[in-house]
C-alpha cells in the first residue's frame, strides 16, 4: 500500500526536478519581492529534490517493516520538500519565517511518527519545543532589524547598509544584536555546536528514514538561507558576523569529534558526525568569499552523497530481530555481508577525509578557502579535528573487520531490496567519481556561488 | 497616552514574571491571560484596533482557554521550586543582565526612521541622500481592517497562501498523530448510509 504512494511521490519529485531543470526563469524576483529565483536556489532545490528522492527509495522496505501504514507520511515528506524549496527561495524575513514554520510543523509530526514508541514521541516533543524556541529567536531578531531599518526585504537591507562601514559603531552595535538573534536561530536549526543538544536525541528517536531526511534536506535549505541572509542582506557587517560563525564552526568541529567518541548507538554517532560536518560547512560561511561559497555548495553535495550512503547501510543492517541500534551490532559485518562492510568503510573513509574519495576533495576545498581568507587558525584546527574524527570513524571499521568471529553469534541480515541497492550503488560510485572527475561539480557549485558575486 | 503605555507595559511584564513564578499552573495560565489583555491594550494605543481584538479572540478565547482545560485535566501537582530558582540565578541572571543591557543599548540609540542612518557625513551629495517621501501624510486615513483587506489579497497574497499551507500541514499532522485505526471503532460508511432505504431499515419480524 505505502509502496504505491512512495512511487507516486517519487514520480512527483522527478517531474518537479525536470520542471526545475527546464525552467525558463533564471534570475527573477517573484510575488512582490517575496521570492527569488537564482543560480543558488536552482542548485540547492535540485539537491533537496534528489535527497528526498533518495529518502523515498530507502523507505520502500523500511516503512512496511516498521508497520508505518499511514499514507500521510508521503504527503508530509512532499510538503516538507516544498517548504524547504520555498525557504531557499525566500527573499524577505516574513516569507522566510512562514517557510520555516511550514517546514518545522511537518517535521515535528514526522519525528513523532511512531507514536507508540517512547523514543519517537520524545523526539517529536523535544524537536517541537526547541524548534519553537529558535523560531522565537528568529522573530525577535527579525523584528529588531525591522524596527531599526523599516524593511524586511533582503535586497532593500543590502542597499540600505551599503554606506555603513565598520566605523559606524552605534548602527553596527544595535544591528548586531538583531543579527546575533538571527544567527542563533539558524544555528539552532542546523544544530551547530553550542546549540546542538537536541539533535542526537531527535535523530535517535525519529524513524530512521526520517532521521536521514532530517540530517540532509533541512541543512541544504538552511545553508542556502544563511548564505542569502548574510551574503546578500548583511554583507556589510561581514567582520561582525564572521566572528559568530568562526566560534560556532570551531565549537561544532571539536564537539562533533569529541562527542562522537563516547557514543554507543549508531544513530547518535551519525548525529554527532553531522554536527562535525556542519562545523566544516560553517568554515565556508565564515570566509565571506566567493570561494568559500563554492566550497559550501560542493561540500553540501558531497555531504548529501555520503549521508545517504551511510543511512542506506544502516537501514540495510536489519536482521530478523529488528533494527540494529548499537554500534556493537556492526561487529563481524565483514563476515555477514562483505559488500555492505566494504561500502560502509569506504564511506567512513570519505567522511573522515582520506584522499582518493569525495570527502577529501570537499574538505580540501573548504580549508583552502579558509586559508585564502586568512582564517589560518580555523583551517589548522579544522584539519586537526578532522584527524580526531578519523579516530572514531576508523574504530567503526575496526569493529566491522577486526573482531573475533566467535565473540558474537552471526545474525544474517534481511535481503536488501532493489531501490535501496540502487541508491547504495550510485552513492558508492559517486564517492569515487566526484574525486576522480570533479569538474562538473566544480562548475555547478561555481555557477551557484556566482549568483552572489 | 504615555501613562497608559507605561501602565500596560508594567502590568504585562510583571504578570509575565508571575507566569513563570506562580507555583500553581492554573494561576500561571490566568496570569498569561492577563499578559495578553495588557498587550492588546498596548496594541490599541498603537491604533491597531483590529489586531487587538484578534489578539484577544485568538489568544485568550482559544489558546489560553485550551491551556486552562489541559492544565486542569492533567491535574499537575503543585511543584516545589523555591530552591531550584536560586540555584540557576547566578548564570541565568548574568545572561539576563547582558541581554537586558544589549537591548537597552539598541533601544536608546537607533529606533528612529531611516534618515539619520550614517548618511549625515554625506549630506550634500544628493545621489546618496535621496529625498524621502512622508508616506504618512500622502496616504488617506484608513481603518485597520480596510488596510489589511486591501493588501492581503494583493501584495501579500503569498503570505496568506503560505499561512493556509501551514494550517493544512497542522491539520494533517494532528489527524496523523491522533487518529487510531482501531477495528472496534464504529465509523461512518457514507455510501452505505446514503444508499439505505427507509422502508427496509426496520422490518417486522415474522415467525
Amino acid at each position: 500500500m505505502t509502496s504505491h504512494q512512495l512511487s507516486i511521490g517519487s514520480l512527483c519529485l522527478v517531474y518537479t526536478l525536470i520542471l526545475l531543470c527546464q525552467s525558463p526563469l533564471i534570475d527573477m524576483i517573484l510575488c512582490f519581492n517575496t521570492l527569488v529565483i537564482d543560480g543558488m536556489s536552482a542548485y540547492l532545490k535540485s539537491l533537496i529534490i534528489i535527497s528526498t528522492l533518495c529518502i523515498f527509495g530507502l523507505s520502500f522496505s523500511y516503512l512496511p517493516q516498521e508497520r508505518i501504514k499511514a499514507f500521510e507520511v508521503v504527503i508530509l515528506f512532499l510538503l516538507g520538500t516544498l517548504s524547504l524549496m520555498l525557504m531557499v527561495s525566500s527573499y524577505d524575513f516574513i516569507s522566510l519565517y512562514l517557510a520555516i514554520e511550514f517546514q518545522s510543523l511537518g517535521f515535528y509530526v514526522l519525528a513523532a511518527l511512531k507514536r507508540d514508541n517512547e523514543y519517537s514521541t520524545e523526539a517529536g516533543l523535544k524537536y517541537f519545543v526547541l524548534g519553537a524556541f529558535s523560531s522565537g529567536f528568529y522573530l525577535f531578531g527579525a523584528s529588531l532589524i525591522y524596527g531599526l531599518t523599516g524593511t524586511t526585504n533582503f535586497e532593500d537591507l543590502s542597499i540600505l547598509f551599503t554606506g555603513v562601514g565598520p566605523t559606524d559603531i552605534f548602527t553596527q552595535g544595535s544591528i548586531l544584536v538583531g543579527l546575533l538573534f538571527l544567527s542563533v536561530a539558524f544555528l539552532f536549526k542546523i544544530s551547530a555546536a553550542p546549540f546542538h543538544m537536541w539533535s542526537p536525541d531527535v535523530y535517535e528517536g525519529a524513524p530512521t528514514t526520517v532521521t536521514a531526511f532530517f540530517s540532509i534536506a533541512p541543512k541544504l535549505a538552511l545553508f542556502g538561507v544563511l548564505v542569502r541572509v548574510f551574503y546578500l542582506g548583511f554583507f556589510d557587517f561581514l567582520f561582525s558576523w564572521q566572528q559568530i560563525f568562526f566560534i560556532c564552526s570551531l565549537a561544532s568541529m571539536i564537539l562533533g569529534a569529541f562527542g562522537a567518541l563516547g557514543q554507543l548507538k549508531i544513530k547518535r554517532l551519525l548525529a554527532f558526525s553531522s554536527i562535525g560536518h556542519v562545523g566544516y560547512l560553517l568554515i565556508g560561511l565564515a570566509t565571506g568569499s566567493l570561494q568559500g561559497l563554492q566550497g559550501i555548495f560542493l561540500y553540501l553535495f558531497v555531504y548529501l552523497v555520503m549521508t545517504i550512503n551511510a543511512f542506506g547501510v544502516v537501514l540495510s543492517l536489519r536482521t530478523q530481530e529488528g533494527e540494529p541500534r548499537f554500534l556493537s551490532d556492526l561487529k563481524n559485518l565483514s563476515l555477514v555481508s562483505p559488500i555492505l562492510a566494504l561500502t560502509f568503510s569506504v564511506n567512513l573513509f570519505s567522511m573522515a577525509g582520506i584522499p582518493p574519495l569525495a570527502g577529501f576533495l570537499s574538505k580540501f576545498y573548504l580549508f583552502f578557502a579558509a586559508l585564502d581568507a586568512s582564517l589560518y587558525s580555523l583551517a589548522i584546527l579544522g584539519v586537526l579535528s578532522s584527524v580526531l574524527s578519523c579516530f572514531y570513524y576508523i574504530s567503526i571499521i575496526k569493529l566491522m573487520y577486526f573482531h573475533k568471529a566467535d565473540e558474537v553469534a552471526l545474525k544474517p541480515i534481511l535481503p536488501i531490496d532493489g531501490q535501496k541497492g540502487l541508491i547504495l550503488g550510485i552513492t558508492f560510485f559517486g564517492l569515487f567519481f566526484i574525486f576522480l572527475y570533479p569538474s562538473p561539480f566544480f562548475l555547478l557549485s561555481h555557477a551557484a556561488a556566482l549568483s552572489f558575486s | 497616552m504615555k501613562l497608559f503605555l507605561a501602565v500596560f507595559a508594567a502590568l504585562a511584564i510583571s504578570s509575565s514574571i508571575m507566569v513563570v513564578r506562580a507555583n500553581n499552573p492554573v494561576y500561571s495560565v490566568l496570569y498569561l491571560i492577563l499578559v495578553f489583555v495588557n498587550v492588546s491594550g498596548i496594541l490599541i494605543l498603537q491604533g491597531l484596533d483590529f489586531f487587538a481584538m484578534i489578539f484577544l479572540v485568538v489568544y485568550v478565547g482559544a489558546i489560553a482557554v485550551l491551556f486552562l482545560f489541559v492544565v486542569m485535566m492533567l491535574n499537575i501537582k503543585v511543584e516545589e521550586k523555591q530552591e531550584s530558582m536560586l540555584r540557576y540565578l547566578p548564570v541565568g541572571g548574568g545572561i539576563g543582565l547582558i541581554f537586558f543591557f544589549e537591548i537597552i543599548l539598541s533601544l536608546d540609540k537607533e529606533f528612529v526612521p531611516v534618515n539619520p542612518l550614517s548618511f549625515a557625513s554625506l549630506e550634500n551629495d544628493s545621489l546618496v541622500n535621496p529625498e524621502y517621501l512622508d508616506w504618512g501624510s500622502a496616504l488617506t486615513q484608513k481603518t485597520g481592517i480596510e488596510a489589511i483587506g486591501q493588501v492581503i489579497y494583493t501584495y501579500y497574497f503569498y503570505y496568506f497562501f503560505m499561512a493556509s499551507f501551514i494550517l493544512l500541514v497542522a491539520m494533517i499532522g494532528a489527524i496523523l498523530l491522533t487518529l487510531y485505526n482501531d477495528p472496534k471503532v464504529k465509523r461512518q460508511e457514507v455510501f452505505e448510509q446514503n444508499a439505505r432505504e427507509f422502508s427496509r431499515t426496520i422490518q417486522k419480524a415474522s415467525y
